[in-house]
């Protein structure tokens, strides 16, 4: 089994700023992305728990505080130039908003062509061109309506889909893709889930898939990692972890997941916390406990010291002392 | 909060002629563009009962949020509300003044923004903020007075009372939307929108704002407008749904009803794609998006507006603009030609 990317007990402090605070955004947090069998794992956390850092190292865009950040058990910080040539082909991205990420003063052929030279894909002009009419082709759109159009002309649908034909071009091995469908309508959050289930179907491609939204993970994911506020709180295959939810945060948070079934209700068998423990801010540095102690109905003593990932079944760990005796 | 209240809303209230918290008949707003006339609401009619809960859904563009608006009479150039009436207790609100409007804002109507980050002053304490409002209806009391009716509000809505000492920027979220719900309730409205209150944060919090909003509205018995497109969230608070497409209304009715039998082929496209964690009826996964792309208003396809993605589509759709007519005698209203020549045939 060979690992393609990975994260090794990894920190990642923000700091300082005007009154000299530090957050911390990942604590001690080890994920990683194999290389033989196309996956998608789902990063599911709220607002600040660390999920959008944790897309940020798998990228190599900031350097983790301590711990390491690996492309196929290198440091990505310490990649010669050609791993890095490699590592920037195989790992791809999709952002969040479909509408920010081009430049509007160029056709969208630009962002297409632009990876197809610096990767130095083709040798001429004419087979640039061939290979991004293909790749458009492959995700479900028409060369003729996407070139030589500028971003404005294009819808948010085919817009994300260009993002993808773009990372497509390099056959990339991983695509990690941060919210991506957090700002289109219903209908066309379809349609993107449908595209990213097709790139590991067809073209073998693993995908980190980030989210707040567990229910789309579930649709969509193979593995799920639950984050809380910067560590994990719950790891595994993601049929059994919604079914049977160990963690007390997985629990409150598949509970809170309002039904579309109006006789399901919503807050059946849901343990509740108070409301004033319930609002989150950033952990500061020093908070050495479970940090989901000071909202959780089973907190105990012990818990002030973190728990470790117990593995509670062949494919699932949980970070809780409730299952201390499973392992 | 030991104890979970309920989100069962009470039964609607028996509806007659005059015993609608509101009723909206035959909204029509426009942009009025270089490029031509944008309609952007197109005859929307509706009616609710005081304790009643009615969600509007939609893509982006269909127009949930502009008839939000429109009802507070919130409108901005170059948009103007062109036709219809929205009478909260016998009162019509477009036909009122301004300064009229202005009276009717939180005392008969009142508005929980979308983005509560943004709709609360940076620089007032949360306190002034709800003082604010009362003091400009001509409320007039002692410190101690204030002090208390702000305690009381807070209170209503899960926040302590030191909060009202408190800026902003020390609040979260989640405390900052239950501070604009407080903001919203402190004239008793008989009417509350929510335009998607709650899109901004987290499930958890999610949750407990809808459980507390839907207890101070128990015991306000406002009729409640809930616009989003979380059609779980739908399930869970509202009574009534409205489906909306491209400006227009395209189904009303029961929530159980038309989340278990929709009629609108736009409706069941809708549902169809949503994801789910229960879904039994497909495997996990096999989503559904619904082809192409919401029409532009600036060039709206010719007969019905859906048709050019619409599945069950037949001769005349391109050319016969449907109107939302009642199925067969019931509740529910549907704008579908697949629907007309029923209700033809059963009329006839």
């Amino acid at each position: 089994m060979s690992t393609l990317v990975e994260l090794l007990d990894v920190t990642k402090v923000y700091g300082g700023g005007w009154f000299g605070r530090n957050t911390i955004a990942l604590n001690k947090l080890s994920i990683s992305v194999d290389d033989d069998e196309p996956l998608i794992t789902s990063l599911v956390g709220e607002s600040g728990s660390g999920k959008t850092t944790v897309a940020k190292l798998l990228l190599g865009l900031i350097p983790p505080t301590s711990g390491l950040a690996l492309y196929r058990n290198n440091d990505i910080s310490k990649l010669s130039r050609q791993q890095r040539r490699e590592f920037r082909r195989d790992v791809q991205v999709i952002f969040q908003d479909p509408f920010e990420v081009y430049n509007p003063f160029y056709k969208v052929d630009h962002a297409l062509h632009l990876p197809v030279k610096k990767a130095r894909l083709t040798s001429s002009k004419e087979e640039a061109i061939e290979l991004i009419e293909t790749t458009l082709r492959r995700v479900g759109l028409n060369p003729r309506d996407t070139l030589g159009r500028y971003p404005h002309q294009l819808s948010g649908g085919q817009r994300q889909r260009v993002m993808v034909a773009r990372a497509l071009l390099l056959n990339p091995k991983l695509i990690v893709a941060d919210e991506p469908v957090s700002m289109v309508d219903a209908s066309l959050r379809a349609t993107i889930l449908e595209n990213l289930s097709q790139l590991k179907r067809e073209f073998g491609i693993s995908i980190v898939y980030i989210t707040h939204d567990l229910t789309t993970a579930y649709e969509i994911s193979d593995r799920i990692v639950v984050l809380y506020r910067g560590t994990v709180a719950e790891v595994g295959d993601v049929v059994p972890i919604v079914q049977e939810p160990q963690h007390p945060y997985t629990r409150l948070l598949i509970g809170s997941i309002p039904s579309p079934d109006p006789d399901t209700k919503w807050q059946q068998g849901l343990e509740v916390v108070s409301q004033a423990a319930s609002d989150v801010s950033a952990p500061e540095v020093g908070l050495d406990g479970c940090h989901f102690a000071p909202r959780c109905p089973h907190a105990m003593p012990e818990c002030n010291t973190a728990p470790p990932l117990i593995k509670t079944g062949d494919d699932r760990a949980v970070s809780c002392y409730l299952y201390k005796d499973s392992s | 909060m030991s104890e979970i209240t309920s989100l069962d809303s009470e039964p609607v209230a028996s509806v007659d002629a005059d015993g609608f918290a509101l009723q909206v008949k035959n909204l029509r707003v426009s942009y009025f563009t270089s490029a031509g006339e944008v309609k952007a609401v197109d005859d929307v009619s509706f009616s609710l009962s005081p304790s009643a809960r009615l969600g509007l859904v939609g893509e982006s563009g269909s127009g949930k949020s502009t008839t939000a608006l429109a009802l507070m009479r919130l409108i901005k150039e170059p948009g103007k509300i062109v036709g219809g009436s929205a009478t909260v207790d016998g009162v019509d609100l477009l036909g009122l003044e301004s300064e009229e409007m202005r009276t009717a804002r939180l005392s008969r109507i009142a508005m929980v923004p979308q983005g509560a980050m943004n709709s609360l002053n940076p620089v007032a304490k949360v306190k002034n903020q709800i003082i604010d409002g009362l003091r400009d209806h001509g409320e007039s009391m002692s410190a101690s007075g204030w002090r208390d009716r702000v305690a009381s509000l807070l209170g209503k809505v899960g926040l302590d009372h030191t909060v009202g000492d408190m800026y902003p920027h020390e609040l979260s979220g989640g405390m900052k939307q239950r501070a604009t719900i407080a903001i919203a309730i402190s004239m008793e409205p008989k009417v509350i929108i929510a335009d998607e209150p709650t899109s901004a944060l987290d499930v958890v919090v999610q949750r407990q704002i809808m459980e507390t909003l839907a207890e101070i509205q128990k015991e306000m018995r406002a009729a409640i407008v809930l616009i989003g497109h979380d059609i779980g969230l739908m399930a869970q608070f509202v009574d009534q749904l409205g489906v909306m497409y491209a400006g227009r209304m395209v189904e009303f009715g029961p929530l159980r009803q038309l989340l278990s039998d929709p009629k609108h082929p736009y409706t069941k496209m809708m549902i169809d794609s949503l994801p789910s964690l229960e879904r039994t009826d497909r495997p996990r996964g096999a989503l559904r998006g619904i082809p192409g792309t919401a029409p532009s208003l600036y060039d709206l396809p010719t007969g019905c507006s859906f048709h050019p993605r619409c599945a069950e589509r037949f001769h005349p759709c391109d050319q016969h603009d449907p109107r939302l007519t009642n199925l067969n005698g019931s509740e529910r209203r549907v704008a579908c030609l697949l629907y007309e020549s029923n209700n033809m045939a059963g009329n006839a």
